[in-house]
């Protein structure tokens, strides 16, 4: 190969990396719509879109199909929507995560994150600890600071230890077990009531999704992708090669640990203070677009982001549908999904990722 | 210019590692750093990185003084070819030698980083591999594939830890080789922590050679690598022949 064909070969390759992008993004949008309609009432494609337009345009409608608009505007679309933005956020974090520590195996509920928001839920439910602890606001305050706490815990004690990956990583599992053994003594001191709704809690599910909810997630996932995304050549420097190295290039790799740390922190303890515990998703996700973009993150981080949202849109279609009216919480259908795809394509192309 | 290296000392917090050590290398050079396991090679290597702080003494790249300059304004003048490391996230050996561009990139890959680095490639003989993750090559062609990050960074000075460490005779020629084809016509001056004294003798145009945190013998091959020398610094009996103006150590103590 010659000099200029590598410029052509590079050419081909960012074309392709573009089209699977888009291709992601259409498959998301598409399997969204169609997320709408589909539910214990269905409703087809061109009433959701008649309802939206019905929405912006005409005051008077008939009964029935305010009742299919209230369905569809209220229910169904800020469900899917924040499905999406779950999806989205949790995985990218999970991604950016797993490559400033530089392994494979670390996620929210690896760093403590997880364990802390539903200690946090729980202290709310049972003991009503927080501010208006026994509202759904308060117990997503309660998470939300639970997990941040956990994330300052973390950084606190592995800065003393020189901030590397296996010091966060150590200090994370250690703290992940700690809020585990806080939330069980609390379980164990609740009556059925509390108990029932604080392992709800940990199912993480969707239900009672609202429009703030969405806008706030919106907030907060559209700030900082393009933050993240900025650094990408960093997170490719970080997640491949050694601390020594990236000193040389003129990074200091603590200091991108924490601030890019923050980031996936603030997003993660954002969405799972909403919607409980939905670990998974962000370590198959990143894992699953690695083996199909690889690990230059300006590719990886939208396309482990759009397959995030299309894995929980589609976990969480197949939960509320599949024994309908009963909804299975989509953290547990992430796994039975997750889990096959993941090992199948771990085994399918071992070669090149191992 | 290059590298001015003047009584440099360093210390952990208990013990002196690096004491009065001083030495120059001229664009073009490469030197070789001698010495025992633990006698203090790449520490000394990390203070010119800026990784250590030197208790005493100052080091100058390209004429300016490193403690002076910031960390991304060195990385304009000096790069760096750690030991070789295993990753969990391999990316293409294409984007591994852009890496070497990000102190002047952002974003976007610039018609210039892609020059820079598809010029590296070829003449590196990495083209066929340019799409393959890292870690499916072998040893000698990931080496290849550090120094020519390296080299991307466009540096003045290069230093290289044991670049010829986990490789065969062949391999270990050929990127010695490379390395001095590179230096001479980027006109960089380098530094390498060696253990082989043969390979030391034939490709560096000056050998440091470090015994109890001191410089105990620092000039031309000729001067440095003696039978006395490396008997005093290893404990190890040997024969040195010339033969072409190179040194050549033969073992004699088994």
């Amino acid at each position: 190969m010659t000099e200029q064909n590598l410029h052509s070969a590079y050419e081909r390759r960012s074309i392709k990396q573009v089209l699977i992008i888009l291709t992601c993004f259409v498959l998301l949008v598409v399997l969204a719509i169609g997320a709408v309609a589909v539910g214990s009432a269905d409703v087809s494609i061109h009433q959701v879109w008649q309802s939206i337009v019905h929405h912006m345009t005409v005051a008077e409608v008939a009964e029935e199909e305010r009742r299919i608009e209230k369905i569809i505007l209220l229910l169904r679309m800020p469900r899917v929507v924040l499905g999406m933005l779950a999806g989205i956020g949790l995985s990218i974090s999970g991604t950016v995560m797993q490559s400033i520590t530089r392994n494979p195996l670390v996620s929210p509920f690896t760093i403590g994150l997880s364990s802390a928001a539903a200690f946090g839920a729980c202290l709310a439910i049972v003991t009503g600890i927080g501010y208006k602890p026994h509202t759904p606001l308060g117990i997503v305050l309660n998470a939300f600071l639970m997990s941040l706490l956990c994330a300052f815990l973390v950084y606190g004690i592995a800065s003393r230890i020189g901030m590397s990956p296996e010091a966060l990583i150590l200090t994370g599992v250690a703290l992940s077990y700690f809020f585990g053994a806080l939330t069980a003594t609390l379980q164990f001191m609740a009556d059925e009531n509390q108990l029932s709704a604080a392992i709800q809690w940990t199912f993480g599910s969707l239900n009672g999704a609202t429009w703030a909810q969405v806008l706030l997630l919106l907030l907060i996932i559209g700030t900082s992708i393009p933050l993240l995304l900025k650094f990408s050549w960093v997170l490719n420097a970080m997640s491949s090669s050694g601390d020594e190295f990236i000193k040389g290039i003129g990074i200091n790799p603590s200091r991108m640990r924490t601030s890019l740390g923050l980031i996936t922190v603030i997003i993660t303890a954002s969405i799972i203070s909403f919607t409980g515990v939905i670990g998974f998703i962000g370590l198959v996700s990143p894992h699953i677009a690695r083996l199909i973009v690889g690990s230059e993150h300006r590719v990886l981080i939208p396309v482990s982001g759009l397959l995030g949202g299309i894995l929980l849109l589609v976990s969480d279609t197949i939960g509320r549908t599949i024994i309908s009216p009963v909804t299975i919480p989509v953290g547990i259908v992430i796994s039975y999904i997750g889990v096959p795809l993941f090992i199948n394509l771990i085994m399918a192309r071992r070669k090149e990722y191992f | 210019m290059g590298l001015e290296v003047k009584n440099l000392s360093f210390a952990y917090t208990d013990k002196e590692v690096l004491s009065n050590v001083s030495f120059e290398v001229k664009p073009g050079q490469l030197l070789g750093l001698l010495g025992p396991n633990g006698v203090g090679k790449t520490t000394l290597l990390k203070c010119i990185n800026k990784i250590h702080t030197p208790s005493a003494g100052e080091i100058y790249v390209e004429g300016s003084r490193i403690d002076r300059l910031s960390e991304q304004n060195l990385a304009h003048h000096l790069s760096y070819v750690p030991q070789s490391t295993h990753s969990n996230f391999p990316v293409t050996v294409v984007d591994m030698v852009m890496i070497g561009r990000l102190p002047f990139m952002n974003f976007k890959v610039a018609r210039q980083d892609k020059d820079v680095v598809f010029g590296l490639l070829s003449a590196m003989g990495l083209e066929d591999m340019a799409f393959k993750p890292i870690n499916r090559l072998s040893g000698g062609e990931r080496q290849r594939v550090f120094i020519a990050r390296a080299i991307a960074q466009e540096p003045k000075v290069i230093l290289l830890d044991e670049p010829t460490s986990n490789l065969d005779m062949k391999h270990q020629v050929d990127i010695l080789k490379l390395l001095k084809r590179t230096i001479t016509e980027n006109n960089i001056a380098a530094v390498m922590t060696v253990h082989d004294l043969n390979l030391a003798g034939m490709f560096c145009d000056k050998v440091l050679m470090l015994k109890d945190q001191q410089v105990y013998a620092y000039g031309s091959c000729s001067d440095v690598i003696t039978e006395s020398n490396i008997e005093t610094v290893y404990g190890v009996k040997t024969e040195v022949h010339e033969r072409d103006g190179k040194q050549h150590v033969l073992l004699t103590d088994c």
